[in-house]
This record gives C-alpha cells, sequence and structure tokens, in this order.
C-alpha cells in the first residue's frame, strides 16, 4: 500500500486472495453488522437492499451500482423477503497487479495516476445509475452458478474490465473535484460527491421538468451554491449539461430507431424543432435530418 | 501411508484427439482467424504492427489475438499473444494468466493427432480449481467440437444466446 494511504481509525480491510461474489436470494429479513470492507461493488439483483456504508444508508434498487473504497466499513439490512443482494470484491492484489501493468507492461490506462489510484475510490463511493455494471454482475451469477466452458477465465476478464473502467472513472472524478476551490480535500470529496449525484440524476431525468431548485434539492444545497459548484466542477452550467444530455440522446434515437425527427424533439423534451435542429447542428455540425441520411 | 499430494503435477495438463484430416488442414484450423471461428470462438489475429490479418491469413509468432462469443462479439473473453508458430505443425499462443498453450499436431497410426498441453501453470489452490480444472474441462469440448467441425461439418457449439450455462458454450 501507498505510504500516503493511510486508513482513518485503524481500520484493517479483509484480504482477498481471489475475486469473491457473494450474491444470495434472501427469503427473510437479514442483518450483517458493520465490519471493514475492501475495493468492491455493491447491488440488488432483485428487491430492494439497504446498505450503510460509513454510518450513512444508501438503498439500491435495479440497475444501481455503489462503489465501495478500501478502509470504508459496511453493513447489510434487509428487512423484507425476496432481496437479492450481490457484493463483488476484487482481488485484494489487482490494484497492485494494474499499477505494475501500467508502469511495466505498457499499458495506457491513467493519464499520471496519483500516488493512491488505484486504491482510493472515494470520489466514487456512491450510488450510480450504471445498467452496464448491474448487467456485468448478473452475468457473473450466472457464471459462478453455471457449467460453462472456461467460465472462470470469463469471469476474471469481466472483471477485470469491471476494474479498469472503475480507475478509469475514478480518474475522471479525481479531475473534476480538483477544479473546486476548497481549502480541504474532504470538503472538496464532500462537494463533488453531491455535485455528481445530482449530474447523474440530471441524466436519468432529462425528460422530466427539471428546475435549478429541484437539482439543488438532489445535492442538498441552496440553488445560487449549486449553480456555482456545479459550474466549478465541469466548467459548464447545469442547464448546458441538460440540453447536451437531451442532445446526445436525440443522437442515439436518430442513429436507432425510425422515429421522425418530430416525435424525437418531443421525446426527449424539446418544446421547438426549430431550436432543436440549431442546437443539434451546433454540437454535432449538421442538422439532424441529415444526420439521419449520413 | 499417505501419499504427499504432489503439487507440481498441476502446473499442466496434456489433452489428445485424433482427427480424420490432414496435418494443413488441422493447423489452419489453430492458426487462421476463419479457422479458429469455425470451431472455438469469433476470432481475430493481429501483426506486430497492429494490422488485422485477413480470415485465411496465417497467425505468425508475435502477433497478438482476441476472442470472443459468437453471439456476443463486442465481449472479449480473451487475448494474449502467438508465442510460436512454425506454419505447419507447432502452434503456441498464451491463455490463462498468460501462460502457454501449445498445440503439437503429428501422425499416429495413420491418424492425425492434435496435442494440446497447457503448461507453467502457478500451483495454488485458486489456479489449481480455476484454470487447471476448469480449463481442461473447456478443451475437452472445444477439441471434441474441432474433431466434429473437421470430420464431419457439425458444429456443437450453443447458438442460442438466451440459453446460458452450458459446456457447449
Amino acid at each position: 500500500m501507498p505510504e500516503t494511504f493511510n486508513f482513518p481509525g485503524g481500520i484493517t480491510p479483509p484480504v482477498y486472495n481471489d475475486h469473491f461474489l457473494f450474491a444470495e436470494h434472501l427469503q427473510r429479513p437479514y442483518e450483517c453488522p458493520e465490519c471493514p470492507s475492501n475495493i468492491g461493488l455493491l447491488t440488488a439483483a432483485g428487491g430492494s437492499c439497504d446498505y450503510f456504508v460509513n454510518g450513512a444508508k444508501h438503498r439500491l434498487d435495479r440497475d444501481q451500482v455503489f462503489f465501495i473504497s478500501r478502509g470504508s466499513t459496511l453493513a447489510v439490512r434487509s428487512r423484507t423477503k425476496d432481496v437479492y443482494p450481490a457484493l463483488l470484491f476484487f482481488h485484494s492484489r489487482l490494484p497492485d497487479l494494474v499499477m505494475f501493468s501500467l508502469q511495466y507492461g505498457g499499458e495506457v490506462l491513467l493519464e499520471k495516476p496519483f500516488d493512491t489510484l488505484p486504491y482510493d475510490f472515494s470520489y466514487l463511493e456512491r450510488p450510480h445509475a450504471d445498467a452496464g455494471t448491474f448487467t456485468t454482475i448478473l452475468q457473473l451469477i450466472d457464471l459462478g452458478a453455471g457449467s460453462g466452458s472456461f467460465a472462470a477465465l470469463q469471469a476474471d476478464m469481466a472483471i477485470r474490465r469491471l476494474f479498469e473502467d472503475l480507475v478509469q472513472k475514478n480518474q475522471e472524478a479525481y479531475k473534476h473535484s480538483q477544479n473546486i476551490q476548497a481549502l480541504k480535500a474532504s470538503t472538496r470529496l464532500e462537494i463533488f460527491k453531491r455535485i455528481s449525484t445530482a449530474k447523474d440524476w440530471m441524466e436519468a431525468h432529462y425528460q422530466d421538468g427539471l428546475t435549478l431548485e429541484s437539482i439543488a434539492a438532489i445535492a442538498s444545497m441552496n440553488s445560487q451554491h449549486f449553480l456555482r459548484m456545479f459550474k466549478q466542477v465541469y466548467s459548464i452550467t447545469p442547464h448546458q449539461y441538460l440540453i447536451d444530455c437531451k442532445l446526445k440522446k436525440a443522437r442515439q434515437l436518430i442513429e436507432n430507431n425510425d422515429l421522425t425527427i418530430n416525435d424525437i424533439c418531443q421525446a426527449i423534451g424539446f418544446e421547438s424543432a426549430f431550436s432543436f435542429s440549431v442546437l443539434f447542428k451546433k454540437r454535432f455540425g449538421m442538422p439532424p435530418s441529415h444526420f439521419r441520411k449520413t | 501411508m499417505a501419499q504427499e499430494f504432489d503439487l507440481a503435477k498441476f502446473s499442466e495438463f496434456k489433452l489428445r484427439v485424433n482427427v480424420n484430416t490432414s496435418i494443413e488442414n488441422t493447423y489452419r484450423a489453430w492458426a487462421s482467424s476463419s479457422g479458429v471461428t469455425s470451431w472455438f470462438l469469433r476470432a481475430t489475429y493481429k501483426d506486430q504492427q497492429g494490422k488485422l490479418r485477413s480470415g485465411d491469413e496465417l497467425a505468425q509468432e508475435g502477433d497478438e489475438y482476441a476472442l470472443a462469443f459468437t453471439t456476443n462479439p463486442e465481449m472479449i473473453i480473451c487475448s494474449g499473444k502467438v508465442l510460436k508458430a512454425n506454419g505447419r505443425d507447432l502452434f503456441s499462443f498464451s491463455f490463462s494468466k498468460g501462460c502457454p498453450v501449445t498445440i503439437s499436431i503429428y501422425q499416429e497410426q495413420d491418424e492425425t493427432i492434435i496435442q494440446l498441453i497447457e503448461s507453467h501453470l502457478p500451483t495454488d489452490e485458486e489456479t489449481i480449481r480455476k484454470h487447471f480444472i476448469g480449463d481442461t474441462k473447456g478443451w475437452i469440448f472445444y477439441l471434441t467440437n474441432l474433431k466434429s467441425v473437421l470430420e464431419g461439418g457439425l458444429d456443437l457449439r450453443n447458438k442460442n444466446a438466451a440459453l446460458k450455462s452450458v459446456i457447449t458454450q
């Protein structure tokens, strides 16, 4: 472990000699007391599961994943039946292996790793709406229970890809967080988590009539403070980000189905087809009708 | 008297299968992407400059390969390097944990034999469980399928993407 990475309160995380996937369909209420955790992913393969990370409760539903960092504490609680918690913990040496390959194997995974990457995932430690990662965990559950050929090889590859994806997301999160003008690292971390949570929420609800106040409420900030912080972190305003979300979604719809441009415009929440077309052309270099033809 | 458990025996395994076809056809089934795709997984070979080799082009030593399911070509299951390729009867590539798999093709009792050796496997419990045992099971099915494809054209692999956890995948 890097010398600079110290665990608060002297917590010693468990050591995993292999990747571990715990997944069980609970038929009755269940409680696992708080214990130290290693780097991992938490989700609910069925039902809703309550995870308590460093004492804070997070309820996860389908398609949501929580990235937990090494040294955090974790408790699991389920008060109902038919809950299916799934917890994936990475081989304890995987961060070392990734760092080794970065230095000696010629892979370019990170631009400039700071000394605690890829051990510290604090910047990602919150719920994420991540259908891709969720699906991979379901596939790993199937692989673990199944009899497919080379199942272990497939699982190792899928887990390695998950971890590399996590490392890149962590680096992006770290880069954005450094834009926050706060003196203390802990303040920067807390602000970044709130802003990024609100950003994810905007992406999931872009079609609804979002207001600055409703988005700021997700970040537990007043609207002016939220506006200032969002712009510091991402260098664009929340409104600009929302427009970008809508335009990217429109592009996907144009590429993947036969809806008319007017229908797409309405589907993504633009009131004016003209302003949609102008913004689309500014963003992607051509109007939506031409984009479809290419 | 209890015998000592010799872990060294788990560092490699050998499988052999006889096929009713020429050594040349058999070599091509391993060393070309169209060959591998016909019985194993969707394969691509790239030369050392990163250029994709065409379907029938034979891979050379130093090439990189990637394998994916035919039902999900975006998902790479395994990738590695071609370690040896003599163009006739010897082909070797890195596989599980970067360990070599060596294919030797020769005549025995008037039949063509494909010999597969997966070697240099670490002998910790995790590797024995996942790779020595797991890879043996996988190669047994795929070598059987290779024989079937080379001899009769019948591809035994599962084609139903919705069906999971079968040995034919």
